[in-house]
């Protein structure tokens, strides 16, 4: 897995996830913690109290008015010294008693004299500098004037270790939960974000010219998306329909007016019909030229379309063959399966100019071979005519340039097809044919 | 011969007549789809110059109009539509040549010319018969290698004849094509063009085929 970018989808979710959650684990784990450590300390204090009890019903005066515990109290760490665990009662103007535990220390109460019958609680510092947790009561006994105060003690070390096993305890669960949370993001967000990877690829084929418009069905986020997307996708093709209708009608509606006016001058003969039929030869050129041009601009960048090479080959051979009656030129096609990525049009343009002028110079038959190789549509139109010196070929492509002025049409055929091929990123190159005449082959990018 | 021409710009289209004019062809013109439709739909023409770009119907429609309705004399489309996909669409709607504006009016006439002469079945611009040779590059007609000067309409009916050689071709049909729509037709004038036709090739050349109409015969 790739790590992702800062400013991903993925990134955003993943982060903002992995960070609610370590917040709400860090959060929790304190809280827990505090929650056990209050228990445990309740627990203590509990059974601390209960000691207390003990000790009061052990209690005993002697007749000399001393105290006295006849018995020893249970718990045989009161016994052990500095245990941690110690009991103390004492009373005013009398020997205090202390439990085995406390050996030679005792535990300073502070002044402090708590209504009969009530508990009070401090933390203080004990034998062997321990945390003390001290729980006192005061008595009235009958025998005494003074109240007898009775403490019991525990250290904290105890109850500590208890906290700290259930912080590490606590920390690792957590941890572990953590991990699996931040596991489960990453797949959710990789599952949830499966339709926008679906939808690059959707629209990669379109850019391809694999498909025409972004198909399927899409989630409702993603939908409106794709819906604008598509509707972007026809008003684009709407646009450049919409340039090649008026290209066209701007090529009618020249054409017919330099017809009038070349007839016209054709049938006379003075300086002034010189000048128009050049200046009528010039316009021309330039009209058909920028119309052509114009024409395919908007083509190649009309994403999704394909054109069936093979099917526009021999459709141009079939009406080729009709217009070359006389001539009695044979047209043949050969390939298999060849496609173009682009605009039927063009391609019909620039496969029937290269046709039409391999038939100018032809002497019995034209031949055009088709196919795709490595992600290139290879097209080589041959002919049996004269040829072509390679000292000459380069003039082929002159805007206007007619190497024959004998045989008919205008010599920008080469020069379109080389521009409409350039638009495609592709490219045109004369060589000798082994038919024994010209061979033009074009090389267009399909991939 | 007799061209029908559908072109909607006036001056080429006068333009167009005058030149085919002098080419010996009788022209009709039509200046928009359905006129055009009508005059080739009930006029028997021998070739016919189509625009496409049309007022009320549109050229495409008027051709596809005709082959579907049986009319199959030639049809060369002039337009300024010059897109090989076009083309295509011109050549699948039947036409039988497709040439682009602006043109030469000598190639617009060695374009009808080829029609013609395909349509009747000849090979050659040079028909023959006998010692009678027209030539239908330079509208001339020679006996024995030497020019006969004949009048337009005598060219006309010796054209239509030589196209269809060997075969009777009746006294209505020449008026048909050697008339224009609008003329006010005499078949009488067709036995008196034919018998000036007689007198300056031959009587034999022509041959008369009682109550059917003439035939041009190959001497044996």
């Amino acid at each position: 897995m790739h790590l992702p970018r800062r400013s991903s989808l993925t990134f955003r979710l993943v982060a903002g996830a992995m960070l609610w959650i370590a917040l709400a684990l860090v959060l929790s784990g304190v809280a827990l913690t505090r929650l056990f450590r209050q228990h445990v300390e309740a627990n203590m204090e509990i059974s601390l109290s209960h000691e207390l009890d003990r000790l009061l019903a052990d209690l005993t005066v002697s007749p000399s008015g001393a105290l006295t515990l006849p018995t020893r109290l249970a718990d045989p760490l009161f016994a052990k010294p500095y245990s941690g665990r110690y009991w103390q009662i004492e009373t005013a103007g009398g020997d205090p008693l202390r439990s085995r535990s406390l050996w030679d220390a005792a535990l300073s109460l502070p002044p402090d004299t708590p209504v009969d019958g009530q508990i009070h609680r401090y933390h203080q510092r004990g034998p062997e500098n321990q945390q003390l947790l001290v729980i006192e009561r005061s008595v009235l006994v009958p025998e005494l004037p003074d109240p007898v105060r009775l403490a019991v003690a525990s250290d904290h070390a105890q109850m500590d270790a208890a906290v700290a096993d259930f912080r590490r305890t606590l920390a690792w669960s957590l941890g572990v939960l953590g991990v699996g949370l931040g596991i489960a993001v990453l797949l959710q967000v990789r599952v949830g974000l499966v339709p926008l990877r679906r939808l690059r690829a959707a629209l990669s084929a379109v850019r391809d010219g694999r498909r025409r418009r972004v198909e399927g069905d899409w989630p409702t986020e993603v939908a409106p998306l794709v819906g604008d997307l598509n509707a972007l996708l026809e008003h684009d093709a709407q646009v450049v329909e919409r340039a090649r209708t008026q290209a066209s009608n701007l090529a009618h509606a020249l054409k017919t007016p330099l017809s009038v006016l070349a007839v016209e001058a054709a049938q006379r003969d003075d300086p002034l019909a010189d000048a128009v039929r050049r200046q009528l030869q010039a316009m021309r050129r330039q009209v058909d030229h920028h119309l052509a041009r114009a024409r395919a601009a908007g083509a190649a960048t009309v994403p999704g379309v394909r054109t069936d090479a093979l099917d526009v080959a021999r459709q141009l051979a079939r009406v080729l063959t009709k217009l070359h009656q006389d001539e009695g030129l044979t047209f043949s096609i050969e390939g298999v399966g060849a496609v173009f990525k682009g605009d039927r049009q063009d391609f019909t343009e620039m496969l029937g100019n290269l046709l039409d002028n391999a038939a100018k110079w032809a002497r019995s038959q034209v031949r055009a071979t088709l196919c795709t190789e490595a992600g290139r549509l290879r097209v080589t139109v041959d002919d049996d005519g004269p040829g072509l010196p390679p000292t000459r070929r380069a003039e082929m492509f002159g805007r206007g340039v007619r190497l024959d002025e004998e045989t008919p049409g205008s010599g920008l055929g080469l020069a379109i097809v080389r521009d409409l091929a350039a638009l495609y990123g592709g490219s045109v190159e004369l060589a000798d044919s082994p038919l024994g005449g010209l061979r033009v082959a074009l090389d267009l990018p399909i991939a | 011969m007799r061209v029908l021409v559908v072109e909607d710009d006036r001056d080429l289209a006068r333009q167009l007549k005058s030149a085919l004019e002098v080419a010996g062809y009788v022209v009709d013109p039509a200046f928009n789809g359905e006129e055009g439709h009508f005059l080739g739909d009930n006029e028997p023409y021998d070739v016919v110059v189509l625009d496409l770009g049309l007022p009320v119907l549109d050229g495409l429609s008027v051709l596809k109009r005709w082959r579907s309705d049986g009319r199959s004399f030639p049809v060369l489309i002039l337009t300024a539509r010059d897109r090989w996909t076009e083309k295509v669409e011109g050549i699948d709607a039947g036409a039988d040549d497709y040439l682009t504006k602006p043109f030469q009016i000598e190639e617009l006439l060695a374009r009808l010319r080829a029609l013609i002469r395909r349509a009747s079945g000849h090979a050659s611009a040079d028909l023959v018969c006998g010692p009678v040779r027209l030539d239908t590059r330079q509208s001339r007609v020679t006996m024995d290698g030497n020019p006969v000067t004949l009048t337009a309409q005598e060219f006309r009916v010796l054209a239509y004849l030589m196209h269809h050689k060997g075969k009777v071709v009746s006294r209505t049909e020449l008026t048909e094509h050697i008339y224009a729509q609008d003329f006010d037709r005499d078949s009488n004038t067709i036995e008196v063009f034919v018998g000036r036709l007689r007198r300056k090739l031959g009587a034999d050349v022509i041959e008369t085929m009682r109550g059917q109409g003439y035939r041009l015969r190959e001497p044996p």
